[in-house]
């Protein structure tokens, strides 16, 4: 849908009908995202309720919680999430970026997403290959020395 | 774009409603079983316990009678409950009261101190949680790490806070204990109380705290450190009420907030004899009659309740304790003497 803008004191002076057509703006909607706040090569994420259009770090509506990628000395990842305002989020038809759908995902709150169960099995395959080709390795190995 | 807004993109509103609905079902469940499976932990755990940890302590020793039992016991000198301890040095205020105002402030005074005996709740271990919420064997080697999520709701307490782990596996499940108690601390931290246990609660450690005499620094650590079901909270101060039993200590803790617990316990696992000898050397004649009567409510079942039964009701304290030597005690000879000593002095 293209709307043309036609100020009215300008057309007696230009004296044309048809101007430029202008780029729509963009549909603004709340969406629920991760926003970064670590520094450099230490990752950590807001999870915040912010207004699609506005920039990542930008102060936020709501803050929703805090994610922390790197795993800590007993090899965990740290999500903490103000349940009650997310569903409340939820019900009144917020959006959702992917990392926070996932993260919301593997917490029980949503349905697994699709993707971690590929990731999944990506991984697995992964780990089978390696597993598959050490053996092999250590097969040869084996036979090299008898 | 569109990738970036699924939920909108994909699913018409419907749709998101009916997951929310089933969402909604889903935590309910998570409450009620979580609250089944601790139901169901413990009485498929306790047969294995001995005779006297069967029985749940808790509710005994919330009881309002046994409280004000304990509380009467503990007593109240001032100098050891305000007692001088490191502060900011601070000028001295100075103020013109009259009499009536000067008996107010002390009550005020002895109100507010009061507040630091409140007695360590007495309980039994918690239960692990072992089943899991949800097991997801296509959900497996997603991550090489564990997710731990908390919820961080406004005005949620500790103990109500839900903390669930999805493991490696794909399996969610509620935390383990430690976990929850580590994330309490990230989430809500607490002064006095430390991320990483501290060492002095290793064997070793406590073992010649134990031996310096160090006993109420012990204890209020462990206050600050371990939930009162904590079995590292229940290790420590049952090793210190047996040291301080042993070595008859029991006034070191007296009007300290340890000594309703030291009590309880002593009472409890039947061995308050030596605090009720130590009670009538020191002229506690009334505090020994109480330690009786709680003896009575905790094991109604014994002897001594059913003689303290019979006994009138304004019968003096001596004939109270008489009974509970006549009845259960194992060091009756020694108790009769300073049962005897202290009634010569009346």
């Amino acid at each position: 849908m293209i709307t043309v803008d036609r100020p009215r004191n300008c057309e007696k002076k230009i004296g044309f009908e048809t101007r430029m057509p202008r780029i729509p703006l963009r549909r603004s909607f709340d969406i629920i995202k991760l926003s970064y706040h670590g520094c450099n090569n230490r990752p950590f994420f807001h999870i915040v309720l912010l207004k699609n259009i506005s920039k990542r770090n930008a102060p936020p509506i709501e803050m929703l919680g805090t994610y922390d990628p790197m795993p800590n000395m007993y090899n965990e990842k740290l999500v903490s999430l103000d349940i009650d305002r997310i569903k409340f989020h939820l019900a009144s038809g917020v959006a959702l970026s992917k990392p926070v759908e996932k993260l919301l995902g593997l917490s029980g709150l949503l349905p697994v997403h699709p993707m971690s169960f590929i990731t999944a099995k990506r991984n697995r395959q992964k780990l089978e290959e390696q597993a598959k080709s050490q053996a092999e390795q250590e097969e040869e190995g084996n036979a090299d020395k008898s | 774009m569109a990738a970036s807004i699924p939920f909108r993109a994909t699913m018409s509103y419907s749709k998101l409603f009916t997951q929310l609905a089933h969402l909604k079902v889903r935590w309910r469940g998570f409450a009620s079983s979580s609250k089944v499976l601790c139901a169901s932990s413990e009485e498929t755990a306790s047969p294995s316990y001995g005779n006297t940890t069967e029985r749940d302590p808790f509710p005994i020793f919330v009881d309002n009678e046994v409280q004000d039992l304990l509380s009467k016991i503990t007593g109240f000198d001032i100098l050891k409950v305000a007692g001088p301890h490191k502060r900011h040095l601070e000028k001295p205020k100075y103020r013109l009261l009259t009499d009536a105002e000067l008996k107010g402030e002390m009550a005020a005074a002895r109100d507010r101190l009061s507040k630091r005996l409140q007695i360590p709740p007495y309980m039994n271990p918690r239960k692990p949680n072992v089943t899991p919420l949800a097991v997801d064997p296509d959900l497996a080697h997603f991550d090489t790490s564990n997710y731990v999520f908390t919820d961080v709701t406004f005005g949620i307490k500790d103990r109500d806070r839900t903390v669930v782990v999805r493991e490696t596996d794909g399996t969610l499940r509620i935390a383990p204990w430690d976990v929850r108690d580590r994330m309490n601390q990230i989430y809500n931290p607490r002064e006095g109380k430390e991320y990483l246990k501290p060492q002095m609660f290793d064997e070793k450690n406590l073992e010649r705290m134990i031996w310096e005499k160090k006993y109420v620094y012990i204890l209020d650590r462990a206050c600050c450190q371990f939930e009162p079901d904590d079995p590292d909270f229940i290790r420590t101060t049952h090793r210190v009420y047996k040291a301080v039993d042993s070595a008859g200590d029991h006034d070191d803790l007296r009007s300290t907030r340890h000594f309703g617990s030291l009590a309880f316990y002593l009472v409890w696992y039947k061995m308050a004899d030596s605090l009720l000898l130590d009670m009538l050397k020191r002229d506690f004649a009334s505090d020994a009659a109480d330690l009786v009567k709680l003896y009575s409510i905790v094991h109604p079942q014994s002897a001594c309740t059913t003689s303290l039964k019979q006994l009138s009701s304004d019968s003096n304290l001596a004939a109270v304790v008489q009974v509970y030597i006549d009845t259960t005690s194992t060091l009756s000879s020694e108790l009769q003497l300073a049962l005897q000593a202290l009634e010569d002095a009346d």
